[in-house]
């Protein structure tokens, strides 16, 4: 609250400072270094595993087993850390100041969330620890990010050890982002200052509402599934054991209705980044505040009464056509986003500046990933491309163009008002074109595999027998492609570390001087703050104060 | 480098995630597929679908690309009147409903067919013809084939005869897996516990087509492959009485 400016005085300082910190900025920036180490972490597995599959079979240093084991790493990490920290990092860091508070409601909490968050991960990640570096014989956990039952749950099947760690580790982790999410909703209908309604909030406000509201909900059955797998797995619940009794589809209902609103948790953050962002650096203001808004509520009830979609081939027959027809309304709410971001770009004066270039990536991808969503959305289709490398390519396009894309854009601009340093822009500029120029063709190489007929999570292959299949030639040819571009993309991704370090003294007081100038956002410039619509930019210049939210 | 090369540089990067998108979908054109009902209904579907995509995807996305390539060589940025397009807006949202609409319209007719059971009508045309009844049971990592029309056993390779309706039990006895054949356009989920009913029509042709396993199903997954082999209808029936079973087309279908 605002009578508690003073409360800081004692803040230790040094490295205890990160271990004590209660500080909203200082739990989000612990939060933003954790998510860029485990990016680059995952990154890493994914390249190591697609250099395996440039032969059709094994190669000598690793084995199916710790090829899904690989594979579920590289998946897991980059949705349940990377793609969630990522929304905690801005979320903290951004939400007090962008509604005119000092401080989150629940300063402790909110460094519990991150404590508990990491710790998670740690324990999802020490089975990959103890097998490549310790040697020791129990595998990570091997079934995939979905960690379909009964093969994840079943006594015999897969490390015991490996699975345990990995189930309680990411409920753990997920434990720490719905105590995140609850403070986050606190904080933003709480602390809001008086004078700010609910349509006076900058976009970005809005969207981690939006994020932690769902997450709030749907975190809840993921967790309650993942203690359903660890019963099971040790103690002998038949939960999902369909041989016994238990039901295989239960797991699957629970886990996608969590995983799918997931995906868009992990977006809104970053389609509020773009809104932020693409007004100020064309220079004209955001088209639709409100459409916009009404864009990222309408897709987050619909996402919630979508997730079968994932299951139309599990003989779902008779509910196919509802979750059909609710998939295919989400495009609609895409539609809102799209037209305002282009209605806003449009005839603006653009600054090709590093955030910019990575919302417009963003952008590109998402609406590629649309239209890869909306085959996959009718089972017609979806019964073609179903667990194919189709479908990989597809969330590709999503959770790396769209999600990380649009991470990058909000990290180079507000880097800066995290950490008080200017980021290189020639460098910045490097990292988008490797990024924009190799990320669309290493999924193309997966899209390509899937239209083939190649099943995702395959370790190994072989030609395809029929008519005019594809020979284990051609699905070399493009697995191999697929690496190249895939081992580009990771390199590139080396010009942000370098970023870092090279900028390491480049301290900064104006940043974005002009930008703000012109459109102020009360993370940099403070209250009081409207919107930059049009109405506001158009009272604004006249000198007029009594402007309505209207746009 | 000069500010000029710099922006080309940006055009041409922009540019790449259209092209690629252009080449994705646009493969569809380029690909023939097995003469099955089934993988001809999702064949004719995806053309539609992926032409609307192609036109409706591909111009939002040059429409980014051009805005910003346009707007970066402007000094001065155009306002934006409170209420500016309005009815355009309206339009844009009206329209992509309609086309998801179209797309809802186009889907529900191959969904009423796809792996159901052939409507009395189409069984019953001309003569009744007979159709293949098969348990399929997956494990780790192989499948059986079960045969209950003709009656001759548990097999490991599919022998389907041509142009002939076929009527599978799915299930499993361990974990779960999905009976897959990427050229017939089939695939079905295995789940222990459950059996889940899928038909389809073979290929009128002869062909050997694979079978895979399309769900994580552990270290052998992507090893777990079978064959369906589609023969002449004559010679199928040749083959089901050498294995003790019996079945046999009505004379007006091409059976003995």
């Amino acid at each position: 609250m605002a009578t508690q400016t003073a409360t800081h005085s004692h803040k230790p300082t040094g490295w205890r400072r990160w271990f004590v910190t209660t500080d909203h900025k200082d739990v989000g920036r612990l939060y933003l270094a954790w998510t860029v180490l485990f990016f680059f972490l995952a990154g890493l597995l994914a390249m190591i595993f697609r250099v395996s599959l440039l032969t059709p079979g094994m190669p000598g240093w690793l084995n199916e087993s710790e090829y899904n084991a690989l594979v579920t790493m590289h998946g897991s990490t980059m949705i349940f850390i990377v793609a969630m920290g990522a929304i905690s990092a801005f979320g903290n860091l951004l939400l007090p100041k962008l509604i005119g508070a000092d401080e989150m409601a629940y300063p402790r909490a909110n460094a519990l969330s991150f404590w508990i968050f990491s710790t998670g991960t740690v324990i999802m990640w020490i089975p990959m620890f103890t097998h490549w570096v310790l040697g020791m014989q129990q595998l990570p956990f091997a079934g995939g990010w979905t960690a379909y039952a009964p093969l994840s749950t079943s006594p015999d099947q897969l490390s015991l050890f490996g699975t345990n760690m990995w189930f309680i580790g990411v409920a753990l982790a997920e434990i720490g982002t719905t105590v995140g999410s609850v403070n986050f909703l606190t904080t933003a209908f709480n602390e809001r200052v008086p004078e700010m309604g609910l349509f006076d909030m900058p976009v970005m406000a809005w969207s981690i509402i939006v994020t932690a509201a769902v997450a709030l909900i749907w975190l809840v059955p993921l967790i309650v599934v993942f203690v359903m797998g660890v019963m099971s797995k040790n103690y002998g619940f038949i939960f999902f054991d369909g041989t016994k009794g238990g039901w295989p589809l239960l797991y699957q209902h629970l886990f996608w209705a969590f995983g799918h609103p997931e995906v868009y948790i992990v977006l809104y953050p970053f389609l509020g980044a773009v809104a932020e962002i693409v007004p100020r650096f064309s220079h004209r203001p955001l088209y639709g505040y409100r459409a916009y808004v009404f864009g990222l509520i309408f897709i987050a009830v619909m996402s919630q009464l979508v997730w079968a979609h994932h299951m139309f081939t599990t003989g779902i027959m008779g509910v196919r056509f509802f979750f059909m027809l609710t998939t295919l309304t989400i495009p609609i709410g895409f539609a809102m986003i799209i037209f305002s971001v282009i209605a806003t770009i449009w005839k603006g004066r653009v600054e090709l500046r590093t955030p910019m270039l990575f919302a417009a990536g963003s952008v590109l991808m998402l609406l590629y990933s649309g239209m890869d969503g909306i085959m996959l959305g009718t089972p017609v289709l979806d019964t073609q491309y179903q667990a194919t490398y189709w479908v990989v390519s597809h969330f590709h396009y999503t959770l790396f163009g769209g999600v990380i894309m649009g991470f990058f854009a909000a990290v180079y601009y507000w880097y800066p008002y995290a950490t008080g340093r200017m980021y290189n822009e020639f460098l910045g500029k490097v990292h988008w074109g490797f990024t924009l120029a190799f990320a669309p063709l290493t999924f193309f190489g997966m899209a390509k595999l899937g239209a083939d007929g190649l099943n995702r999570r395959y370790a190994t292959y072989t030609a395809m027998s029929a008519p005019g299949a594809p020979t284990v030639q051609t699905i070399q040819f493009w697995h191999t492609w697929t690496t190249i571009f895939a081992l580009l993309l990771g390199f590139g991704q080396l010009f942000l570390v370098a970023n870092i370090i090279v900028t390491w003294s480049n301290t900064v007081d104006d940043p974005w001087a002009e930008l703000l100038d012109e459109m102020p956002s009360p993370e940099w410039t403070g209250l009081p703050y409207r919107p930059p619509t049009p109405s506001n930019l158009a009272a604004r210049s006249d000198g007029s104060e009594e402007v309505s939210a209207d746009d | 480098m000069t500010s000029r090369l710099r922006k080309g540089i940006i055009g041409l990067v922009l540019f790449v995630p259209l092209l690629v998108f252009l080449a994705d979908f646009g493969d569809i054109y380029f690909r023939s597929v097995p003469d099955a009902p089934q993988i001809q209904t999702i064949h004719a579907t995806k053309v539609t679908l992926f032409t609307i995509a192609i036109i409706g995807g591909g111009t939002f996305m040059f429409l980014v690309i051009y805005s910003h390539i346009r707007g970066s060589s402007r000094t001065v940025p155009e306002p934006i009147k409170p209420g500016e397009h309005r009815t355009l807006f309206g339009v844009f949202l009206s329209v992509v409903t309609l086309l998801m609409v179209v797309t809802v319209l186009l889907s529900a007719g191959g969904l009423a067919t796809m792996g159901r059971a052939p409507s009395t009508d189409a069984a019953t045309a001309g003569q009744a013809s007979p159709h293949l009844d098969v348990q399929v049971v997956a494990h780790q990592w192989a499948w059986k084939f079960n045969y209950r029309n003709p009656n001759v056993g548990g097999k490991y390779t599919l022998r389907v005869p041509a142009g002939t309706y076929v009527h599978l039990h799915v299930t499993s006895t361990d974990v779960d897996h999905s009976f897959s054949s990427q050229e017939l356009g089939i695939k079905i989920d295995a789940i222990p516990g459950q059996t889940n009913d899928y038909w389809f029509k073979t290929p009128a042709n002869k062909g050997t087509y694979q079978i895979n396993c399309a769900e994580l199903c552990g270290a052998g997954h992507s090893h777990m492959k079978a064959q369906l082999i589609v023969m002449p209808r004559k010679k199928f029936t040749q083959w089901a009485k050498q294995q003790g079973g019996n079945f046999t087309y009505p004379n007006s279908q091409g059976g003995s």
